[in-house]
């Protein structure tokens, strides 16, 4: 029995051992990224390019369900991007709210015939709106349908040859465009660019800005802020560094329109619509050969509220694990599949592993090591390398985090900020990582249930005075009570593929999706 | 028990100290930040006071220290970049490259860009022909930066050593290309026509330029432009189309009906619209027919070609027949009456 114990503990050892290892190669390949990325920013001032001719034309489609409180502020925002070339689509996913009516009173808006570019399928189109005075500024309003499908309406209606998906709440920054259309200029093989989201509560936001980066009270949010900035620095710079980003963010990522609309557009079976988008553009395009690059690149930034209360976290983290399980269920087939490269042997494996199977395994491992401690078959040697490996090597990657955030942006200005990041790197180990953990393990065992619900989400809204608080269900309906993925037209789940590379274009992307651009 | 302890105290304590060098660096970026602030607050304005009057320039240069010499060029690039009337801050700075030049061979590409564009920048025509040096550096990137700095109106005799290496810059998105080419403005357009007639040169580099001689608007380059037409390449053929719609003629008109049948969607879009901006009336009848139910890209440029020739019947046609082109027709008339 002891044998068995000491074998289990030391599996758990090697698995803390591999993870953590993987985190700090990870951030040790990001923080000679991020040095390499910002001595290119500087050595190359495409600004000046992006401002004449240079600059593609981009379509913003901006998914809004229930939002107006917020929708008003959030469109005069982006009407303010310093882009040449630019539209909004604005997606009014069946509000139950007063949504459309504060949009069409707020910008003059008309209805206007509009031709969709693209037949993704989707819930009914019910009228096209363009602004009299922006006409760059387009509303679809249409049926209830989730977001990846109010998603595929706006690709369906945009007909710029790049679209940047967002969330109607976020919040970008003045350049965040000419920023993310930056990959796009420099590699014509690029499809797909994620940009950095950070977390806004804290900040003072001024019409539809974020004026002065401050970290927020609540120590909940504080925990968020050093795991976006662990994902965001280290581990998506580190895995983009091999070609193997595998997540884009819902909240702001941009594609090449012609290349996701003809893998089939966002998917509406899933939770993980942003993730499983992204693995299925690498399969997508190297099942047809060719040439591809989907990029993270960390300048330019999104604000985005994150959940405040324990309630909402575990809501978020649940949605994202059963997301997760999707995706990889959905293209298990690229699971260690050399045809698939870098992402299909090493980055879906780790994800399997360490970020699908691995709340079992920690939560088993924290257990192992208490009933060890309880019954004191715990060897000293044994306890020490637990912490070293499960609890001290954790912080110190979170610190690390902290570091790279100094060597590269240095957002959070305040030495006090930055010194309570340090704290919460030291203390997150010890509480918060296991209830992270454990939320994440009942994402997991809905997922075994097949549960597409995003769940109701309470926001308070980053833009309000003292004490004001606006409560937005964002439950979407559209997805609830599937219990089967939708079928994507172009690219087969794994029980059975067909018709790919319907619509592919064999030339250069720019050839064909340069047509889109209508004089 | 107590090696435990101890070995635990130690583990924080590492932790803690990794901790304690995050601080640090804070501090030395803080230091690092304010010492610049402090050189801005003093050279800027007195170099941004050159551009109005330079006639203590000598005197303003021997006020810069040695340790200073290198934050003063950046503060000079940082305006003359930005700034026309930037050739006194040039005059001022140009005599401080020295500290900079060795930059343009370090071993990182990142620094050699940097440099190579401060250079290009401050240094005057003294430093032109390392720019064209750099045009064949082992870095895309820096050779890149090298055909930037030589695609400026005052730098057009450089054009053709830049034509001649547009291959190297096959990854890159057309636009930004031609973007860069434009920079060198209308002096440069002889040389880019000779380039786009040119069968031995990359086609990807001649839609580029084509793209360039577009947004120039320069007119000549019409004929070299339709004369690429019977190529294979949909590329060029595309990107000479959109310079036909933008400065091409009547005459043109013969040399693109032809592609208003092409196989290649886009190049058929394009065909269309040039001939609802050259064609005439009896087109109409010919887009109308070429109009491919399954593209609503065609769809639409069709009906907007229809629209350019004033072609009413077709349009109600189109219209009546229903499907997608209708749905353009529609489109096009109720946007336009709008």
């Amino acid at each position: 029995m002891i044998d068995i114990l000491f074998a289990f503990n030391a599996l758990i050892l090697v698995y803390f051992a591999v993870l953590n290892g993987t985190y700090l190669i990870l951030s040790l390949m990001a923080f000679r990224s991020l040095r390499k990325y910002i001595d290119r920013l500087e050595s190359l001032q495409i600004d000046d390019l992006l401002q004449s001719s240079g600059g593609l034309p981009i379509s913003l489609v901006v998914p809004a369900f229930n939002e107006s409180e917020t929708i008003v502020a959030s469109v005069r925002s982006l009407l303010t991007l310093q882009y040449a070339d630019y539209e909004i689509v604005v997606v009014n996913d069946g509000s139950t709210d007063q949504t459309l009516a504060v949009l069409l009173n707020a910008f003059d808006l008309e209805p206007v015939v509009r031709v969709p570019t693209s037949d993704l399928p989707s819930a009914a189109v019910h009228a096209i709106y363009q602004g009299v005075r922006h006409q760059n500024l387009v509303v679809v309003d249409k049926a209830n349908g989730g977001k990846s499908d109010a998603l595929n309406v706006g690709l369906n209606y945009s007909r710029s040859a790049l679209f940047c998906a967002m969330d109607a709440d976020t919040i970008l920054e003045p350049d965040a465009l000419a920023r993310v259309v930056r990959p796009f200029l420099e590699d014509a093989s690029t499809v797909a660019v994620g940009g950095i989201v950070r977390i806004a509560n804290g900040c003072t936001v001024d019409s539809g800005s974020v004026d002065d980066v401050m970290l927020p009270k609540s120590i909940l949010v504080r925990f968020q802020v050093l795991e976006y900035l662990r994902s965001f620095l280290s581990a998506r710079v580190g895995w983009n560094t091999i070609g193997a980003t595998l997540i884009i963010s819902g909240a702001f990522g941009a594609f090449r329109r012609s290349v996701v609309a003809s893998a089939g557009g966002f998917d509406t079976g899933t939770v993980g619509e942003d993730m499983e988008l992204i693995v299925r553009l690498h399969r997508y395009c190297r099942d047809l050969g060719h040439p591809y690059r989907i990029d993270f690149i960390p300048d330019p930034v999104a604000w985005t509220e994150a959940p405040e209360s324990v309630r909402q976290l575990g809501r978020q983290r649940n949605r994202w694990q059963r997301g997760l399980a999707q995706v990889i269920g959905r293209h298990r087939r690229m699971v260690l599949n050399p045809k698939y490269g870098v992402p299909g042997l090493v980055a879906l494996p780790y994800y399997v592993v360490f970020e699908l199977f691995g709340p079992v395994i920690e939560l088993i491992g924290y257990a192992g090591f208490v009933v060890a401690l309880t019954l004191g078959h715990a060897s000293p040697a044994y306890t020490v390398a637990f912490l070293v490996l499960a609890v001290f090597l954790g912080s110190a990657i979170s610190i690390s985090a902290v570091a790279l955030e100094e060597v590269s942006f240095r957002r959070y200005l305040r030495f006090q900020d930055l010194l309570v990041l340090l704290g919460v790197a030291l203390v997150e180990n010890f509480g918060y990582r296991q209830l992270s953990t454990w939320w994440r393990l009942h994402g997991l065992v809905s997922a075994t249930r097949r549960d597409l619900r995003w769940g109701p989400m309470e926001r308070k809204g980053l833009e309000r005075s003292p004490g004001q608080t606006t409560d937005l269900d964002e439950e979407r309906p559209g997805t609830e009570g599937q219990d089967r993925p939708t079928r994507l037209p172009h690219i087969g789940d794994d029980s059975g593929s067909t018709e790919q590379g319907a619509g592919w274009i064999h030339v250069r992307f720019e050839a064909g999706t340069d047509v889109n651009c209508l004089p | 028990m107590s090696a435990l302890i101890y070995a635990i105290l130690g583990l924080a304590f590492i932790n803690l100290t990794f901790a304690a060098a995050v601080v640090l660096l804070r501090m030395r970026n803080v230091r690092r930040a304010a010492r610049l602030d402090v050189l801005k607050d003093v050279w800027h304005p007195r170099i941004i006071g050159l551009i109005s009057d330079d006639s203590n320039t000598e005197s303003l240069r021997a006020l810069v220290a040695p340790h200073e010499q290198r934050d003063v060029v950046e503060i000079s690039w940082d305006i003359a970049r930005r700034l026309r009337g930037s050739d006194r801050v040039q005059r001022f700075a140009a005599p401080l490259l020295d500290e900079t030049t060795p930059d343009l061979e370090a071993r990182r590409s990142e620094t050699r860009a940097r440099a190579l564009q401060i250079v290009s920048c401050l240094g005057g025509t003294a430093y032109e022909p390392a720019i064209v040096a750099s045009l064949d550096d082992r870095s895309s990137l820096v050779s890149v930066v090298a055909a930037r700095a030589l695609c400026q109106p005052n730098r057009t005799q450089w054009i053709y050593e830049v034509l001649d290496r547009l291959g190297r810059y096959e990854s890159w998105s057309v636009a930004l290309t031609a973007s860069m080419l434009e920079n060198a403005g209308t002096g440069a357009a002889p040389a880019m026509r000779e380039y786009l007639g040119d069968d031995r040169r990359p086609a990807f580099a001649r839609a580029a330029v084509a793209r360039s001689l577009m947004l120039l608007k320069d007119a000549e380059a019409a004929d070299v432009a339709a004369a690429q037409l019977t190529k294979t390449d949909p590329e060029l053929i595309a990107a000479c189309l959109r310079l036909l719609a933008a400065v091409g003629s009547e005459a043109h008109a013969h040399a693109v009906r032809p592609l208003i049948d092409d196989d290649r969607f886009f190049v058929r879009a394009e065909a269309m619209t040039v001939l609802g901006k050259l064609g005439e009336p009896r087109d109409a009848e010919a887009i109308l027919a070429a109009i491919d139910v399954d593209s609503p890209w065609i769809a639409i440029r069709a009906t907007s070609a229809l629209a350019e020739l004033h072609a009413t019947d077709e349009l109600a046609t189109l219209v009546n027949a229903g499907g997608l082109p209708a749905e353009a027709a529609i489109e096009t008339l109720y946007n336009g009456v709008a």
